[in-house]
């Protein structure tokens, strides 16, 4: 069978199965249902669908400014200046699109945090975090990428410091700096190359990574609060041992109850991760905390409602800051000089931590080491913390090293700001 | 002891450069240009009797920039000082200083010259400095034309008309740079109206350049004139108290939005899912 063919079957396979996942997804709507938020703190949660709407709304202010956007060294400022002047609402949605960048990335880290801070990255929900920290990867590089877009002279600078940063990386660090810039120095070649990133291979990478990061989370439900574990209800439980092989943590054995295998419950192993949860057949399994059973609330249309709520509301602060504060955010009015250094070369905010760890360290390469090794161990997470306690309450240095990173990332950043 | 007067003399020759860099750091940090220049370092003052003494003119007039020092119009080197045979042209005849205006201003010396012969057959002799002056050189403008001005040629009644259209259109475009102004502090774009405003400069001289007095005040109202208010109208309708207003509109969409939905949720049933 030819490749053409296969492709031609695939494509049927999934035509024909459309609708029957449709179906699928409609009734896992109606019957599904998840914790509902407890404490106003809790609503927090819903960073990562807010997120998901912002990005819609990137990509469809991108395709705008995609019309009219000229890629060449020559007139990508000119086209910048156009858009904002002389198309219709053009410089709301350029605003949009820039003010978006910055939010996304802003609530990105609130959401790893927040999943960071409930533990909320063990068991079947390591490989959301690996889809997770992808995209927050991502989303900065296509900041950074976009950053140059306008070629002025902020971000043609922005791109050279930040570039050059790069040629320490031992043995490959030259030969990375000619990658990302098409030769020696950033020019036409530099910005084709950044703009194709940023119009076509990392929103693809996006997609690809949103699908997957969504659809591991609709698999795996939303965790329970973090004060929480699971505990079954003995008198409904049929004893298939489900709940103990779901479990990805061990917490759960069968022991036996006047000649009946039941099972036990290891409070402290239980990441109340939801998996046995889902998988009881007796529905006998439910999600208990010190003030008794957790609330659940169905999935349509409480939950679906929230999350509207939630995306409106990130939409709503999004044009609020577009059309009230895009003269504190948005800089660069002057077209990019390559020989005249401007006195103040700033990247975007979020780049500004690492700007910063780069200035105070004795040395570029000890700068990209440690940017390196603590963005790594961010990632490995998962794998560097399988199980255990879950509860921040209880874990003393996991508190500790969230609110370090925490304070960490701001101090570092407005540092970088006032430097 | 004899060395002493020669360091005093070095001395002496340092105080008018070290005095006009102080004034120029005073007037403006630009003027650092001045120390380098041979021409300034001597001729602080003009050692004839005109109105107006030279440098001190020169660094109030547009041309007071690095490109348009004195041997712009007067010949000679700029860092070294020559005979007049080297180049050095001292005062400039009529027709000398209008080439060397010319050699810069190409468009507007060339409708100037257009427009000449009908004026020479009253008896005009004006030149470029008649209006723009010399060494404080003043830019071509609604400004310029004033009864000081015109009225040292023309009568009161034929330069009323020109000078009233003048008046009119400077009051206008002020008014224009004032809703810019508004525009920039509240952040908003400005460079597609700081272009017109540039072209509109451009037409602007050049009505005064290729009008005789008596057509002046015809050709600023039917051209400048009148895309300043369609400048204005389009700066009126595009204002930042109307881009805020557009704001407060898509906000308070959300948050009428955001209450539907609050209100659709509190009406839902609180009822646990199945599980």
């Amino acid at each position: 069978m030819s490749l053409r063919d296969r492709a031609m079957l695939a494509v049927r396979d999934w035509a024909e199965n459309l609708p029957k996942r449709v179906r699928a997804l409609q009734e896992e709507l109606a019957t599904g249902s998840t914790p509902a938020p407890r404490v106003p703190a809790d609503w927090l949660a819903f960073t990562g669908t807010a997120i998901i709407a912002l990005v819609f709304v990137q990509f469809a202010t991108g395709v705008m400014l995609f019309s009219y956007y000229y890629p060449h060294v020559a007139k990508a400022f000119s086209s910048h200046q156009a858009i904002a002047n002389e198309v219709p609402f053009g410089f709301l949605v350029e605003t949009l699109h820039a003010m978006g960048a910055k939010m996304i990335v802003a609530l990105a880290f609130l959401h790893l945090f927040l999943v960071w801070w409930h533990g909320s990255y063990r068991g079947p929900r390591a490989r959301i975090w690996y889809a997770g920290m992808g995209l927050l990867l991502a989303f900065l590089v296509t900041g950074f990428s976009g950053y140059l877009l306008p070629w002025s002279q902020q971000s043609f600078w922005a791109c050279v410091v930040g570039t050059e940063a790069l040629r320490a990386v031992p043995l490959i660090g030259g030969g990375l700096v000619w990658l990302l810039r098409g030769g020696e120095n950033v020019g036409q070649p530099t910005l084709v190359i950044f703009y194709l990133c940023h119009v076509l291979f990392l929103p693809a990478a996006i997609v690809t990574l949103l699908y997957f990061h969504v659809k591991w989370v609709w698999k795996a439900g939303v965790t329970g609060p973090s004060d929480t574990t699971a505990r079954p209800d003995l008198d409904k439980c049929l004893g298939c041992k489900a709940c103990s092989l779901a479990c990805p943590f061990t917490a759960i054995q069968m022991i036996e109850v006047s000649g009946r295998k039941r099972p036990a419950l290891n409070e402290d192993a239980c990441n109340a991760c939801r998996a046995c949860v889902i998988l009881c057949p007796a529905s006998c399994i439910s999600l208990r905390g010190p003030e008794g059973a957790v609330r659940n609330e169905p999935l349509w249309p409480h939950a679906v409602l929230r999350r509207i709520m939630a995306s409106l509301g990130a939409v709503g602060l999004l044009f609020f800051s577009a059309f009230f504060l895009h003269g504190l955010f948005i800089a660069g009015k002057t077209p990019a000089d390559p020989l005249l250094t401007p006195d103040r070369i700033k990247p975007d905010w979020y780049f500004l931590a690492p700007y910063q760890v780069l200035k105070v360290l004795p040395s570029e390469r000890w700068g990209l080491a440690v940017l390196f090794l603590l963005t790594a161990a961010l990632c490995a997470l998962p794998a560097l913390d399988p199980k255990g306690l879950r509860d921040p309450a209880r874990r003393t240095v996991h508190r500790f090293l969230v609110k370090a990173a925490a304070a960490g990332l701001i101090v570092f950043t407005i540092w970088g700001y006032l430097s | 002891m004899r060395a002493l007067p020669g360091k005093f003399a070095r001395i002496a020759a340092f105080v008018p450069v070290l005095l006009l860099s102080l004034a120029g750091a005073a007037c403006s940090a630009d003027s650092m240009f001045l120390l380098g220049d041979a021409c300034v370092s001597c001729h602080l003052t003009c050692e004839r009797v005109t109105p107006e003494i030279s440098v001190v003119a020169w660094k109030k007039s547009v041309h007071f920039r690095p490109d348009v020092t004195c041997s712009a119009c007067h010949g000679g080197d700029r860092y070294l000082a020559l005979p007049f045979k080297k180049g050095h042209l001292g005062l400039p005849t009529e027709a000398k200083a209008e080439a060397s205006c010319g050699s810069c201003h190409e468009k507007e010396l060339a409708d100037f010259v257009y427009i000449r012969p009908r004026s020479a057959k009253n008896g005009c002799k004006a030149g470029c400095v008649s209006c723009h002056s010399y060494h404080n050189v003043q830019k071509a403008g609604p400004e310029l034309v004033s009864t000081e001005t015109c009225g040292a040629c023309h009568s009161a009644d034929k330069a009323r008309p020109a000078i009233e259209a003048a008046a009119k259109l400077r009051e206008n475009r002020d008014g224009l740079l004032a809703l810019l102004s508004q525009r920039r502090q509240a952040g908003l774009p400005v460079e597609y109206y700081e272009n017109e405003l540039v072209s509109l400069d451009k037409k602007t001289a050049r009505a005064f350049h290729a009008s005789g007095m008596t057509g002046l005040a015809t050709a600023l109202s039917q051209g400048p004139e009148k895309e300043i208010a369609e400048l204005s109208a389009r700066l009126a309708g595009d204002s930042p108290a109307g881009f805020h207003a557009q704001g407060v509109f898509v906000v308070l969409l959300i948050i009428f939005a955001l209450i539907v939905l609050a209100f659709t949720f509190r009406s839902l049933p609180k009822q646990g899912g199945k599980r």
